[in-house]
């Protein structure tokens, strides 16, 4: 705990920032558009950011990209008061990002290189952190992760699933 | 497979890059200086309406000491510093200030004076030489002719701020005598056949200048090496390693079972500071709220003695300074940041303020949230935290709360204990109804079965899951949920919560069901 408070200390600000990523640009895969906001990556907050950045410059190239699901989602009405990336390792995945509507809605994407790790990686989040509030949807090589409302699922989902 | 190998040796050495020597326990070895100083770190507290059968009224005070004692630890063990002064605080009209302090001081004599020492040498030339034990036969209740090093302590009352107030020295009942024996530690099984009966002579009945007892009864007081009690998964629940089943091995999953079986210090030992103290004796006035907290302090000067002696291997002078704080349990763990901790260490209660970020805006569960956000944790975004200002640094209102805004352990006295066995090891959490979407988690003793007032917050007993406490409250266990959109839960079965464990549970099984409560300590050697 130690260790988590000590790096609290230095990631807590740089969760929140404003400041643009300085993880690599988007792969020429990635459809964000220019009005895509980023993802804030964490940057200088010790060996955890340095994993953490090993994951945001090791997304997958192809596939879903968390910006474009968020964006949709977005669009769908849950707007996120921050974006913020996620240790990707916890879901078996190559990247995660996502955070928390004003009205309590949270959101969490993370990217798989394959549909099939996508699908892998649900069973086992499914499994390893069972809990009745999470809905979690596989789709393309993307899984989204909602807790909230029936009704704020469900566009999410919508949403995702358009994608 | 290769990436994910890779990834997962990224984690190890991340993880092996920034895991402490020691983890994350209630307090051992938490702030950078008093690693250095381990007789003097505290590291855990507890205060509770004792629950002994015959002992209502009375309050249990427990203050442990010097962590994470391997059992094997000879030849010396663990004897506390006699350069240092060990102390219980309490508070009783609200002011965050101590009215009552019980000042332990000890004493570490060689038997004799000079220790126990053998004829070396052929008939007619032998030397008497000092042996190099601790013991050198067996010791047993009313035995101790074999042991080669002798600690004593003396407890004093002090009413009144700790260092100027008026001091008295407490004895044992109907005698003048005001030094007591501390037992020596479970050296193993041949030196002590029966520790738990050797022990038990060293709780001592005990008088109080100006304190009366029921009838019949007598206050207490032990001091002596027990086992563990604090449960914890130390180190992997925050160990990324710990995220991924790929590498085998015992895993804590956070929203798995309460008791996973990963309590990694369950064969430690600890020295164990206990009073046992009507209730009568610590309140004030009409008030049945004390708040309560532990110190270490020592002078602030030590010089080396270039040619040391067991008697005196060094030289202490100036005035005291205190070293290790302890009150409610984590705080200076997973609250106070680390350039803070040792300063949070020295503090005194009525100077919290000073640290007030530190709770209204904790790093916690953003920490929580940057590693399991993945699979669908969220820290609270409520902020300020007063949720956390009333569970940390006031109390809970109509139960606890007694005025002041301090880091203590407050009890009500008035709540009478709940007995060895039916105790609820998430204490006085379950006391509250489940938050709604608009409204806190708010207080209602009486519409809960797994309602348990006379556990923390209110107090802190050895049984109480103090840790996975911790977690849910820090996750927003008592916010609206449009708040705590993942909070931690108040109930089981609750819906629209996350169960947050560590994984190592702990209840009041695991303990005692009399004074000193805290278990026979681990043998040294089978």
């Amino acid at each position: 705990m130690r260790v988590a408070l000590a790096l609290a200390v230095a990631l807590a600000p740089s969760c929140s920032s404003s400041k643009p990523s300085p993880s690599p640009s988007p792969s020429p895969a990635a459809s964000s558009t220019s009005t895509t906001k980023s993802v804030v990556s964490a940057k200088d907050l010790g060996p955890l950011a340095a994993r953490l950045q090993y994951e945001a410059a090791h997304r997958p190239t192809s596939g879903l990209r968390a910006e474009r699901v968020l964006d949709a989602i977005d669009a769908a009405g849950l707007q996120l008061a921050d974006r913020k990336q996620f240790l990707g390792l916890t879901a078996h995945a190559s990247f995660c990002a996502g955070g928390t509507t004003r009205d309590g809605v949270g959101i969490s994407i993370c990217e798989y290189d394959s549909a099939a790790a996508a699908t892998a990686a649900k069973a086992y989040v499914d499994r390893q952190y069972a809990f009745a509030d999470a809905t979690r949807t596989a789709h393309g090589s993307a899984l989204l992760t909602v807790i909230g409302s029936h009704e704020a699922t469900e566009r999410a989902v919508h949403a995702f699933e358009a994608l | 497979m290769r990436l994910r190998n890779k990834l997962l040796g990224a984690a190890m050495a991340l993880a092996s890059t920034v895991a402490p020597t020691a983890g994350w326990t209630s307090s051992h070895r938490e702030a950078p200086f008093i690693t250095k100083n381990p007789k003097v770190d505290g590291t855990d507290f507890y205060i509770f309406n004792s629950y002994e059968a015959g002992r209502s009224g009375y309050v249990t005070l427990i203050a442990n000491y010097l962590p994470l004692q391997d059992a094997y630890g000879g030849p010396n063990y663990f004897g506390l510093d006699p350069s240092a002064l060990y102390e219980i605080h309490v508070d009783n009209n609200a002011d965050a200030q101590e009215d009552i302090t019980f000042q332990f001081q000890f004493q570490t004599a060689l038997s004799g004076g000079t220790g126990i020492a053998l004829p070396i040498g052929p008939s007619g030339q032998t030397k008497s030489v000092a042996v190099p034990f601790a013991a050198v036969g067996a010791l047993g209740a009313g035995s101790e002719g074999a042991r080669n090093v002798l600690d004593t302590y003396t407890l004093n009352i002090i009413r009144g701020p700790r260092r100027t107030g008026t001091s008295s020295a407490v004895t044992m009942a109907g005698t003048t005598t005001a030094t007591f024996e501390k037992p020596i530690d479970n050296i193993g099984s041949k030196t002590i056949p029966n520790y738990a009966a050797y022990a038990n002579t060293f709780i001592y009945n005990v008088d109080i200048p100006g304190c009366t007892p029921p009838a019949g009864t007598h206050p207490k007081v032990f001091v002596g090496q027990r086992k563990e009690g604090f449960a914890v998964n130390l180190g992997q629940i925050f160990d990324l390693v710990n995220f991924t089943t790929a590498n085998g091995g015992p895993l804590a999953n956070v929203v798995g079972a309460e008791d996973q079986g990963l309590n990694t210090i369950a064969n430690k030992n600890i020295t164990t500071l206990a009073l046992e103290v009507p209730a009568s004796c610590l309140t004030s006035g009409s008030s049945t709220i004390i708040g309560a907290w532990t110190t270490a302090s020592v002078r602030q000067a030590r010089v080396i003695n270039p040619t040391g002696t067991f008697s005196e291997p060094s030289r202490e002078g100036g005035p005291w300074v205190q070293v290790s704080r302890l009150g409610m349990p984590l705080v200076n763990e997973v609250v106070i940041g680390l350039p803070d901790k040792d300063k949070f260490n020295g503090s005194e209660p009525k100077d919290d303020a000073q640290f007030a970020d530190y709770v209204t805006n904790p790093t916690l569960p953003a920490v929580l949230e940057l590693l399991f956000g993945g699979i669908g944790v969220h820290a609270p975004t409520t902020f300020p935290r007063a949720d956390l200002v009333t569970a940390f640094l006031t109390g809970v209102p109509s139960v606890n709360a007694d005025g002041s805004t301090a880091e203590l352990v407050r009890l009500n006295t008035a709540i009478g204990a709940t007995a060895k066995g039916s105790q609820n090891n998430y204490g006085a959490v379950g006391c509250f109804d489940s938050p709604t979407a608009s409204a806190g988690a708010a207080l209602n003793p009486t519409g809960h079965a797994d309602c348990d007032a006379a556990g923390f917050p209110n107090g802190r007993r050895p049984g109480d899951d103090v840790v996975d406490i911790a977690i849910r409250v820090a996750m927003g266990a008592l916010l609206d949920t449009t708040h705590a959109t993942a909070q931690g839960c108040i109930h089981a079965g609750q819906m629209n919560c996350l169960p947050y464990v560590d994984g190592a549970g702990v209840s009041d099984a695991d303990f005692d069901a009399t004074f000193p409560y805290l278990k026979t300590p681990v043998a040294g050697s089978p």
